[in-house]
């Protein structure tokens, strides 16, 4: 078996990622050359280079170049899982509708290819909410705080729902530490909505997708041509007016359109300094669709790229940074993780999980309108395999299992995959499928793509940092 | 105090050591717990996922309170208990209950407005201090203890130091020694426990007039009260965790052990970490800084996931089963280290006995 590494360059070295020890590992041209034809099976008994054989025996005696993979697909918290979920629950997200008063383009449930549900006119009733909380109380003794998340379609259309959840809240978990948060598009705001989320210190995520030419592009109301972009900034502009300390609650959620010019979007920033204290955290718009229509435009990636590049100055040539508010939300967390480094290892082991999923009913937990229970908002309600549990039976361990270990239906790819710790797969990405289990090797391959690249920026950053002079 | 029936308020995982006291010490108590803890109908081990103890978590509204004689208020109130709060002190107003209350936050202070407390205060205390102003006015040196000192502290500090160090105390006064226990927790003082110095931790005080304060703060136990044992419930974490998690680096450990060394070191060890080579380098670590090595690792049942998330876990870690850390002991039975899991009274009273044949 070949060691499970993967070779990488930046402009001027060469090095190989060794999965086992999590290691990037600095090595000749030479030596880098040898081991890509080892891998391609073209070394044998007639061109082996005994010199470099034996430096490559010297790495191996340090620990290095492995050929070990995981035996055994488990999640480290399998074992565990059954304390897990009857101590540690702490959070809660209630789909209080499946309506909303907005058709989104790129909504999953305006138009899907039959992979998710679509806008209904259904809603949960407070029995169902009440068995849900019941549920979180029960098994949340280990949690200090408990996070209650109202959800959609568009929340605010059951607003009385919400405050009865929130009265019986307040009661049945009287003692410990309680925090609401919902996501809403923000369109339907009144005074009476404004005080009560103030009065009982809600956190309000508010989709907001650019400037109005870029938002209204894509963000339409279902039955008006209303501009929903003024709805929402002038609902801001009250919040900011009347409700201070609920204001200080607020952030954005932008869904950026990769079909669109990238610097438009810092627009909405010079142009709406209502949004200057705001905190905004921004996505690229993933192209699910069939017919490719979010496909990235090249003035994006370019934009893209340049955006990139001026942070990456800012970071580490503590150059200024203008429009820091869009730039810092896109790039921040990637240069977190890029600045932490990786965690060295001495090997994967016989048992082990990709990255990627989260303690299903822990981290996140959905309860749809119907009563059932998803691991979260994210995935498919549809698709029968993601449910966890109902509010009558509970959360159910083997599902919960299943869903946890789900890399086990991809073992033999994973296993001998170089972004095993990395790939950040969960059941989500098992989506596209719903007759089978499966990963689609599209997805696999971006994957692997984006690990590759995050590889080659660890290091070229150590590389800049080690060569370079101080200009005091 | 022993022939009182007494209410305990709020129960949480944080008092479990308070209640396993009370109950070595055969008192009666019951306990109450705010509804949303998900405490009520359910036996007091439940809070620590521990075995069953025998008796019932209570809500407020369910408590005669005229079957009492005093009510506890504990430490571990938080913002959330204040109006449940309000209608106990009334209701124990209301039926004469005497009130221990063992919460100085300034916020609830105002709640125990005009109302007779019980004297919560060590008076020992009052005579230490007095000591300590005695050798700083002659400036004496730094003092040698005489006395046996037995250390308790935790790799993470967690509810299991304070119930260890409590029952260790309470085993050796039944065995007849004279015994005073140290601890930061306020509620330590219903057992007539000493709380540290108020320098010591204190932001406003050098660290080494700290270890000095903390130095003439023990002659003053020694000189003035006269045990046989003094055991110290060591505060905050013993080592620095990872790189993620400082676990305040130790650093209240290394003063502790600048000013008095332990005879005997029982460490709070966390269970997703045994080997004997892991355990032989924390002895080596605490050879160094404490002079002395571990006597006991006693495993306990809070659970961390990693690095990255212990501070926030801190508050309230997830507790395994009692009963599988046995198990996790038997297949390290091949460990040449004294590995131990102290939740049942049987195992506290052996490894009790075995403290004293040490030293007798």
């Amino acid at each position: 078996m070949k060691p499970l590494i993967h070779l990488f360059r930046t402009k001027n070295n060469f090095y190989f990622y060794d999965v086992n020890r999590n290691e990037n590992v600095k090595v000749d041209e030479e030596i880098y050359c040898y081991l890509d034809k080892f891998l391609k099976d073209e070394i044998n008994k007639n061109n082996i280079n005994k010199e470099i054989e034996s430096k490559l025996d010297k790495l191996k005696e340090e620990g290095y170049l492995s050929n070990n993979r995981v035996k055994e697909i488990k999640h480290p918290a399998t074992d565990l899982l059954d304390t897990y979920l009857s101590r540690k629950m702490k959070m809660i997200t209630i789909q209080l509708t499946r309506n909303c008063n907005l058709r989104c383009e790129y909504c999953p449930y305006t138009e899907n290819n039959g992979i998710e549900r679509t806008h209904q006119d259904s809603s949960i009733d407070f029995e169902t909410i009440k068995k849900a909380l019941h549920i979180l109380r029960d098994n949340s003794i280990d949690s200090y705080d408990i996070s209650v998340n109202f959800y959609g379609g568009e929340p605010l259309l059951e607003f009385d729902l919400i405050k009865k959840t929130v009265d019986y809240c307040k009661k049945i978990f009287r003692g410990k530490l309680l925090r609401f948060s919902l996501t809403t598009n923000a369109t339907l705001f009144t005074e009476e909505i404004m005080d009560f989320f103030e009065r009982e210190k809600f956190n309000i995520l508010i989709s907001l997708d650019g400037p109005k030419h870029l938002n209204d592009k894509n963000r339409r109301f279902y039955d008006s041509d209303e501009s929903v972009f003024d709805r929402v900034i002038d609902s801001i502009k009250i919040i900011e007016k009347n409700h201070q300390e609920l204001f200080k609650n607020i952030s954005l959620n932008m869904v950026i359109d990769p079909t669109t010019k990238l610097n438009d979007y810092l627009l909405l920033f010079k142009e709406n300094r209502v949004l200057d204290k705001i905190n905004i955290r921004t996505q690229i718009l993933d192209d699910y669709t069939e017919d490719k229509k979010f496909k990235s435009l090249d003035e994006f990636n370019k934009q893209y790229s340049e955006m990139e590049n001026t942070y990456r100055l800012h970071i580490f040539n503590d150059e200024e940074l203008t429009d820091g508010k869009l730039i810092e939300s896109m790039f921040f967390r990637k240069y977190q993780e890029l600045l932490m480094d990786m965690n060295k290892s001495i090997s994967l082991g016989n048992t082990g999980c990709p990255s990627g999923p989260c303690i299903p009913g822990i981290q996140r937990m959905l309860v749809d309108v119907n009563g059932f229970i998803y691991p979260c908002e994210r995935i498919s309600e549809i698709n029968e395999f993601n449910i966890i549990g109902n509010v009558d039976k509970g959360i159910m361990l083997d599902k919960v299992k299943r869903i946890l270990n789900v890399a086990k239906y991809n073992k033999d790819k994973c296993t001998d995959c170089f972004a095993f710790r990395e790939c950040g797969f969960c059941v989500r990405s098992y989506q596209n499928a719903i007759d089978e289990i499966a990963v689609s090797s599209e997805v696999c391959e971006n994957r692997r793509i984006n690990f590759h690249n995050k590889l080659v920026d660890l290091q070229t950053i150590k590389e800049y940092k080690s060569n370079r002079k101080y200009k005091g | 105090m022993n022939n009182k029936n007494y209410l305990f308020y709020p129960y949480s995982h944080k008092s479990y050591g308070f209640i396993r006291g009370l109950m070595s010490l055969d008192i009666e108590f019951d306990v109450i717990a705010p509804k949303g803890l998900g405490l009520t109908g359910k036996d007091m081990a439940y809070v620590v996922n521990g075995n069953d103890l025998g008796k019932k978590v209570k809500v407020c509204e369910e408590v005669d309170f005229s079957r009492y004689d005093a009510i506890i208020i504990s430490e571990n109130l938080n913002e959330f208990m204040e109006t449940e709060l309000d209608k106990i002190i009334e209701k124990s107003k209301e039926n004469n209950l005497e009130i221990f209350n063992y919460c100085d936050k300034e916020k609830y202070l105002k709640l125990f407005e005009n109302i007779s407390l019980k004297n919560i205060k060590n008076n020992k205390e009052k005579v230490i201090k007095k000591s300590i102003d005695k050798s700083d006015k002659f400036n004496l040196p730094f003092y040698t203890p005489e006395k046996l000192i037995i250390f308790v502290g935790g790799i993470i500090e967690t509810i299991d130091n304070f119930y260890i160090s409590l029952q260790v105390k309470i085993g050796l006064e039944k065995m007849g020694y004279k015994v005073e226990m140290i601890t930061k927790d306020n509620d330590g003082r219903f057992f007539d426990c000493l709380k540290y110095p108020v320098e010591f931790m204190s932001n406003k005080v050098s660290p080494e007039v700290q270890i000095h304060k903390l130095n003439k703060f023990i002659q003053g136990i020694e000189e003035q009260i006269n045990p046989h044992i003094i055991i110290m419930d060591l505060p905050k974490g013993l080592i620095k965790y990872d790189k993620y998690y400082d676990n305040s680096f130790g650093i209240y450990t290394f003063m502790i052990g600048q000013s008095v060394r332990p005879d005997y070191f029982i460490l709070n060890t966390l269970n997703n970490y045994i080997s004997e080579e892991y355990f032989n380098k924390l002895n080596d670590y605490f050879e160094v800084i404490l002079g002395k090595k571990v006597d006991v690792f006693n495993l306990i049942n809070s659970f961390f996931q990693h690095g990255n998330t212990v501070k926030t876990e801190l508050e309230m870690p997830m507790y395994l089963k009692h009963k599988d850390l046995e198990n996790i002991i038997s297949l390290n039975k091949g460990i040449n280290l004294r590995i131990d899991c102290l939740y049942e009274q049987k195992r506290i009273d052996s490894m009790i006995k075995k403290l004293i044949d040490n030293f007798t």
